[in-house]
């Protein structure tokens, strides 16, 4: 009986111990993230600070509980549900949005860039070749004659997916995205984090050059707007004249 | 580091699930912090006769008592709570509850310069706001019993506060870090921290699985297409500091009511929010709370919509 209690205690111990511990993992967790630079794939860059120093703080606040001894009691499904989140934390593997999210969220790609004048000023004097996906779309939403950038010279990187109607059945990842319909080398504007993400995108023209190349593949392409018309409507599509590979950058996130 | 390879739909699903999460829990700790320092620095009486007696005015400061907290609506469960164990009746730390992820100065900005070119829906967001968590509140404090409505574990907290409330606080900064407030902190931190996680597992599988053009594809009618932003709010559950920039995106599509809808709802009810709810009070009372809430941003967008807007 009395080794029973001893051994029911020490269980007890163990577990308000092991608490302590969840709580410092999932803390954890946040701090790593920002000094990994992982951060990027889930929140907006105006949070890094912000998180970082509540972090901090709650590093702090969980290191003098470990000093004074203090466990808290926590009942045992909820420790359930905070290790399966620090397992999920630690397994998950570091890639940011897909094609899929793309898709499915393929609302009316970039409509919802609406800059003002002061944005797009800038804009307008810099090199066409430094400009960015982003960039591009913020143009394109905010002149009445983007035709004009006809022939001017484009360089861009992002990550390739097609367009779709969202109730079309998808195509398997896997597949060359070349032959494929309406490709787009695109990016996620993200404002708070990746629940918000939104995908924009610019039209990319077919070529033999994107043969080796599948949705998702981050590249750089290297081209010209060319001015194409479909049933009576005239516009931009990117003929690429050279499509690289990149790695996915550290921040994949507009 | 591992490197698993994942379906591409079950990739996005965790990294927005870790999205959410990443982004909630230092809020979730901001509202636990905030709570504790409530804890120790307000005294009940101060609080009690700033929320007053009188049944409007008690449910109207307390939804304007958001104001002062920055907190959105992953950290104001705590402070909702620790109001609770100040003394706040049930209807009131609801007008709270309801009123703060709208009204705190965070949200109150990033609307504003989200929506600067439609002050209606600054201005609509902001009074129906207020209107909501007080009628609310008003219409709860007509329960006889409203500590029914408390789920156990609050009930028993708010009871072991009482006691605490008589003594007096000597040194309070010392107090913040006594051993039994920083167990109950840490307690309720893997507490909250679970709800959430449950919400935002919810959220992200509605998010990937089910493609928001079903949503959209009700968008002829004003009250299909407010009735769709409420569930989108719901489901996607986005903080209330930012959810004005994504309201934003849907406002090239959609009517300034149906944004608004997204607007009011999303703060109040969401499925982190609900999830977070039950952590405190009754099913039942979560229930209630959800269908008031409805019908009143139902009746103040469609009274918009039938302004014209």
């Amino acid at each position: 009986m009395a080794i029973k209690q001893k051994f029911q205690n020490l269980m007890k111990y163990f577990r308000n111990l092991l608490s302590l511990i969840l709580a410092l993992g999932l803390v954890g967790y946040l701090l790593w993230l920002s000094a990994s630079g992982r951060l990027a794939l889930y929140v907006a860059a105006g949070y890094f600070t912000f998180n970082l120093i509540v972090a901090a703080v709650w590093a702090f606040v969980l290191f003098v509980a470990l000093v004074e001894k203090a466990w808290p009691k926590v009942a045992k499904k909820y420790l359930v549900i905070c290790g399966l989140v620090l397992l999920v934390c630690v397994l998950a593997p570091a890639k940011p949005l897909s094609s899929v999210t793309a898709n499915n969220r393929n609302l009316n790609i970039g409509a919802n860039l609406n800059p003002s004048t002061e944005e797009i000023s800038p804009l307008l004097e810099r090199d066409t070749k430094t400009l960015r996906v982003v960039d591009w779309v913020k143009l394109r939403n905010y002149e009445a004659n983007f035709t004009k950038y006809a022939d001017k010279e484009v360089q861009v990187s992002g990550f390739l997916f097609n367009s779709r109607p969202a109730n079309a059945e998808q195509g398997s990842t896997a597949d060359s995205v070349y032959d494929s319909e309406d490709l787009l080398i695109g990016r996620f504007v993200v404002t708070c984090c990746a629940v918000d993400a939104t995908p924009i995108g610019l039209e990319v023209k077919q070529s033999e050059l994107l043969k080796n190349f599948k949705q998702d593949d981050w590249v750089q392409i290297k081209g010209k707007w060319e001015q194409v018309e479909t049933n009576g409507e005239t516009f931009l599509i990117i003929n690429p004249s050279s499509v690289e590979a990149i790695p996915v950058p550290r921040n994949p996130y507009e | 580091m591992l490197t698993i390879a994942l379906d591409p739909k079950l990739q996005d699903t965790i990294t927005i699930f870790l999205g959410i999460i990443v982004e909630a829990i230092p809020f979730l700790i901001l509202g636990i912090i905030v709570s504790n320092l409530l804890a120790v620095f307000i005294k009940q009486e101060w609080l009690l006769k700033l929320v007053g007696k009188n049944r409007v005015l008690s449910h109207l400061a307390s939804a304007l008592m958001g104001m002062i907290f920055p907190v959105c609506e992953c950290g104001n469960v705590p402070v909702t709570r620790q109001l609770l164990a100040k003394g706040l009746s049930v209807s009131q730390a609801i007008s709270f509850y309801l009123g703060s992820p709208i009204l705190n100065f965070v949200v109150i900005a990033s609307t504003i310069s989200a929506f600067g070119g439609q002050p209606i829906i600054i201005i609509a967001r902001f009074v129906g706001g207020l209107i909501i968590a007080t009628l609310v509140g008003i219409i709860l404090s007509f329960f006889k019993d409203e500590d029914q409505f408390l789920s156990k574990a609050a009930l028993a907290e708010k009871e072991a506060e009482h006691d605490h409330a008589h003594h007096v606080v000597k040194d309070r900064f010392k107090t913040l870090f006594r051993r039994h407030n920083l167990q109950l902190a840490i307690k309720e931190f893997l507490e909250m921290a679970s709800f959430l996680a449950i919400g935002a597992a919810i959220a992200a599988i509605t998010q990937t699985w089910i493609p928001r053009d079903y949503v959209f594809a009700l968008n002829s009618a004003p009250i299909l297409a407010i009735t769709a932003m409420i569930i989108l709010a719901v489901i996607i559950s986005v903080c209330s500091t930012v959810d004005a920039f994504v309201g934003l995106s849907y406002a090239a599509v959609l009517s300034p009511s149906a944004v608004l809808a997204f607007l009011l709802y999303g703060p109040m009810i969401d499925l982190k929010a609900i999830s977070m709810l039950l952590s405190t009070f009754k099913p039942k009372l979560v229930v209630i709370l959800i269908s008031l809430v409805t019908v009143f941003t139902l009746i103040i967008t469609l009274g918009l919509s039938a302004s014209g807007y």
